[in-house]
């Protein structure tokens, strides 16, 4: 199970590609993978996977008329022989359609980032899949007394990506990613779970101990737990669901959603928010994190990543934009949306919890999906906490709704702050006057 | 590989779930029907492959045969699965139009193991002889034979194909005439109101290529998937509003239409969908359409009755098999042989063949839904519901087509039947919690009704939560009528799979916010 950095398919695709005299611009990204996936049942393997494989895709444009037709393709291994074939096809597919013109990015210097963690290499995935699973089965064995294992996944891999263009561009990065889904069972007034699903880009930011250990808290918790008290009140949200919470900003933050007139934001203007209270709201798109998930040395069209103030204290500073759209905006392209930089901010989690009346902490909820144009949300609580005068009742069921816009006029953000992989800032942020639908 | 996780989800996520649906090419038939006008038979869609050589699944069959026969020298079981998808999308806006791969292309084979105890596998992205050999050869090599403490049910010989039966096949129709058809129905959906700021129409042909293999069966399937959708949206005085219509199934291009009524529709959904607000949160006598049935189908006994979470010991409703679970009046079934639904296959990933699995019967569980694993583990009989994402993912116990039966009440009289409540339809999203037996799913809309009316008031989003045997005890009516929706499953929050649910209108109790 290895990665080649040698492609024949991709070094053929470049020469057909090269050739064809129907083509304006063409665009060449192979990406390669490898790794290992290992399944628990209770501490016991179930099933051990080996995956490898690789994938080239052509884009290619044609000019006609005024308007600009593209059609991507997927090459094969067999297609080796018959790419002069499969390109005309990608050729023929493109001069069907065709939008605005816009241009390919040229050679660039693309930033080093630290994505690549050799303990996740194809040469070592195969112990350190067997150290993690190790020390998930002994973090589990710390916490018997609490909760006791359903299962475990873990996948470990490694991926690499060239990216090649006619306007002269050549990028290539590497980067390795682990993820683990942790579901623990307690026992109790009432038989509850806590699934956990964690992905990181190094062994070192993937604390299984303390993974499993917050995840056994959860879950004994979760044998007392009850519906919360209805009515409206803060409610605290942690950083594990916070993208998911913002993801309407991030929908109407997109170029692409401002070129359609979808977006609800207007550059250089505040927010559709009612500021009521609330700390000011700033959102960094940071391709550059150090080991973040969602870091890139380019986007899939080869922009160099970069660290962009989205939203600056309440204003919409700049939308996030792949080169397409930023050529139909005419603004600088800044490469997809990338991890979430948000900054801490005064005051302790601690205080965050603190009140005279109920404060609810929602952990998790069991999916949060907001309304990406409307900001409306209602969520039901899967994991939760809630903190009346000096008494704390673990809660789960009932729901917590209301809307992102309205809800971020109320926010305070913890001092303390974390990393989620593709999240970087507040452990949590408490919100006011939320519905919270529960006995 | 091509997992979408929770993050991509939620951003492509929107009216439906069927985004997450794997997609791809086969611009060769397209070619060929296209410039030479001759009509290449569907099963070279994907063609070339040198162990298949040019009919499909031609020589892979006998490939995969002699790798499985050579590691049960070793091994009390192996198999072998091959899964290629391609397709074209054409879609068409205001701004353009784009005829390219759908989605994101696969190929490849998973060759698995069973060692005594647990299952090894490899999966490779190719199907070269030579790759496939060198990985069964590695798996071999390093995998050593474990004690027997389980033993893999055989199924009864089998060699069969089958294909996509279809009216219209789209290998029968030039591109740029299929190309042309799609101006014409955008021409009819574009509505040119002020308060309209987009409408989008594609059409998005797939393809899906299987071949399984073990000892006793050699079974290869091609299926064709037709998804066509018309999407409005736009804004009126700052508020949002949407309409979506969609046929998705399997099937050829007679889906690609839109009729009259269902422009309609997606207009008068958009424009009402304008004045949608906030659900006032509480407990609310409800009637759902079909297709939020369904979603009540799936997260509730569909999820929850998946064996491998019984394996885990993870499901709750492991307790109650053969007990009460539900109103005498349900009736919930898992149907893979459903002819032409998304969710319906030939076979399973694990060389089980379609059919219907009764999971509830009259308010009693009956029949849980398995995996070769879960089965294995538990000694038990199978059902067709091993499944994977792609050749690159695990196969889990899964869903197919879920439904609540037919019952023999007429949904306008269900409706009349609403002193105060709402009338749930649209389908957006929906989380088990096949342990805590909790549920959350999320619907398009909710009207109000009183006193069996519409009042004209629509909420949106709204979402139901609740306790399973509650919501499933509190049926009081069962719709005569029956219609199924398409979705996208995962298990937890990735390995996607193609599905359908739905049934008839239900009458129950909900909390609604």
């Amino acid at each position: 199970m290895t990665i080649s950095s040698r492609s024949r398919l991709a070094d053929a695709a470049r020469v057909a590609l090269a050739k064809h005299k129907g083509i304006a611009a063409w665009q060449l990204a192979r990406t390669s993978q490898a790794g290992l996936q290992t399944y628990l049942v209770k501490t016991q393997l179930e099933s051990q996977r080996q995956v490898s494989g690789e994938t080239v895709v052509a884009t290619v444009f044609v000019q006609h008329r005024d308007k600009l037709g593209s059609s991507s393709l997927t090459f094969r291994e067999d297609d080796v022989l018959q790419l002069d074939r499969r390109v005309d096809d990608a050729v023929f597919m493109a001069g069907l359609g065709g939008v605005n013109p816009w241009s390919l990015p040229g050679a660039a210097t693309f930033p080093l980032l630290d994505t690549y963690d050799p303990a996740l290499g194809s040469n070592a995935v195969a112990e350190t899949s067997a150290q993690l699973a190790d020390a998930w089965r002994n973090a589990v064995k710390q916490h018997g007394g609490e909760v006791r294992p359903s299962s475990m996944e873990l996948f470990c891999g490694e991926a690499e990506q060239t990216l090649e263009n006619s306007a002269g561009l050549l990028a290539h990065s590497r980067s390795t990613r682990v993820s683990l889904l942790t579901l623990l069972l307690a026992d109790g007034t009432k038989a509850s779970e806590r699934y956990s699903w964690d992905e990181r880009r190094r062994i070192a930011d993937l604390d299984v101990a303390n993974l499993v250990g917050r995840a056994a808290d959860e879950a004994h918790a979760l044998t007392r737990a009850q519906a919360p008290p209805s009515g409206k009140f803060a409610v605290v949200i942690d950083a594990s669901e916070l993208t998911g919470l913002l993801s309407p900003v991030q929908n109407n933050a997109l170029a692409e959603s401002l070129y359609q007139k979808s977006s609800r934001f207007e550059q250089g203007k505040p927010l559709p928010i009612d500021t009521t209270g609330g700390e000011p709201f700033n959102v960094v798109s940071n391709a550059l994190m150090p080991f973040g998930l969602a870091s890139y040395a380019f986007d899939g069209n080869g922009v160099p990543g970069q660290r962009i103030e989205v939203i600056k204290d309440g204003v919409f500073n700049r939308p996030v934009t792949t080169k397409q759209y930023a050529d139909y905006l005419k603004v600088e392209p800044t490469g997809g949306f990338a991890n979430w930089e948000l900054p801490a901010g005064k005051t302790p989690l601690a205080e965050l919890l603190s009140h005279d009346g109920p404060v609810l902490y929602v952990q998790s909820f069991s999916w949060l999906t907001p309304d990406n144009a409307r900001g409306a949300f209602a969520s039901e609580i899967r994991v939760g906490t809630l903190y009346n005068r000096g008494v704390i009742t673990p809660i789960k069921g009932g729901t917590v709704s209301g809307n992102v816009f309205s809800a971020l006029g109320t926010a305070h953000y913890s001092k303390e702050v974390v990393f989620r992989g593709d999240y970087l800032g507040p452990a949590a942020v408490r919100f006011e006057g939320l519905t919270v639908s529960g006995s | 590989m091509a997992a979408m996780n929770r993050r991509q989800f939620l951003i492509r996520g929107g009216a439906s779930l069927a985004g997450a649906v794997v997609a791809s090419s086969f611009a060769d038939s397209l070619r060929a029907a296209t410039r030479a006008g001759s009509m290449p038979h569907r099963t070279t869609a994907i063609p070339h492959h040198p162990a298949t050589g040019p009919g499909f699944p031609g020589g892979l069959l006998d490939e995969l045969s002699a790798i499985v026969a050579d590691l049960e020298t070793k091994f009390p079981y192996a198999s072998a699965l091959f899964i290629a998808t391609g397709g074209v999308s054409i879609s068409r806006d205001r701004k353009g139009k784009r005829v390219s791969e759908a989605g994101t292309p696969t190929l490849g084979a998973s060759i698995r193991i069973f060692d005594g105890g647990a299952f090894h596998e490899t999966a490779v992205g190719s199907t070269s002889p030579q790759a496939l050999h060198a990985a069964a050869a590695a798996l071999k090599r390093s995998v050593p034979r474990a004690a027997d403490r389980y033993r893999i049910e055989r199924l009864p010989q089998l060699q069969q194909t089958w294909h996509t039966a279809m009216e219209r096949d789209p290998a029968a129709l030039p591109l740029k005439d299929r190309a042309a058809l799609l101006d014409q129905e955008f021409d009819r959906c574009n509505w040119d109101d002020p308060r309209v700021r987009g409408v989008r129409v594609s059409t998005d042909v797939t393809e899906t290529q299987r071949v399984f293999v073990d000892r006793t069966r050699r079974l290869a399937s091609v299926s064709t998937m037709v998804a066509h959708t018309g999407f409005m949206f736009g804004f009126d005085k700052g508020k949002p509003g949407f309409g979506f219509r969609r046929h998705v199934g399997q099937a050829g291009l007679e889906l690609a239409h839109l009729n009259d009524t269902d422009i309609e529709k997606l207009r008068k959904d958009f424009v009402e969908s304008l004045t949608a607000e906030p659900v006032p949160a509480g407990e609310y006598e409800v009637v759902f359409a079909p297709e939020v049935s369904g979603l009540l189908a799936h997260e509730s006994f569909g999820h929850g009755v998946e064996m491998d979470q019984f394996v885990k010991d993870r499901a709750k409703s492991r307790e109650f098999l053969n007990k009460p679970v539900a109103s005498k009046l349900v009736t919930l079934l898992d149907d893979p042989s459903f002819a032409g639904a998304r969710g319906s296959y030939a076979f399973d990933d694990e060389g089980a063949t379609a059919q219907p699995t009764t999971i509830i019967k009259d308010g009693i569980f009956v029949q849980p839904l398995t995996d070769l694993m879960s089965a294995t583990f538990l000694r038990t009989s199978r059902t067709p519901n091993g499944r994977t994402q792609s050749w690159d993912r695990k196969v889990y116990a899964r869903m197919s087509n879920t439904f609540f039966a037919r019952g023999t009440s007429d949904p306008q009289e269900m409706l009349d039947s609403l002193k105060d409540g709402l009338y749930l339809e649209g389908f957006r999203n929906g989380i088990e919690d096949p342990q805590g037996w909790g549920i959350q799913f999320t619907a398009g809309t909710a009207r109000e009704v009183k006193n069996g009316k519409f009042t004209g008031r629509i909420f949106a989003p709204p979402t139901i939560t609740g306790y399973v045997p509650e919501i499933l005890g509190n049926i009081t009516m069962v719709g005569n009528d029956f219609a199924l929706e398409p979705g996208s499953c995962g298990k937890g929050f990735k390995e996607f799979v193609a599905v359908t649910s739905g049934g008839p209108h239900l009458r129950t109790k909900a909390k609604v916010s």
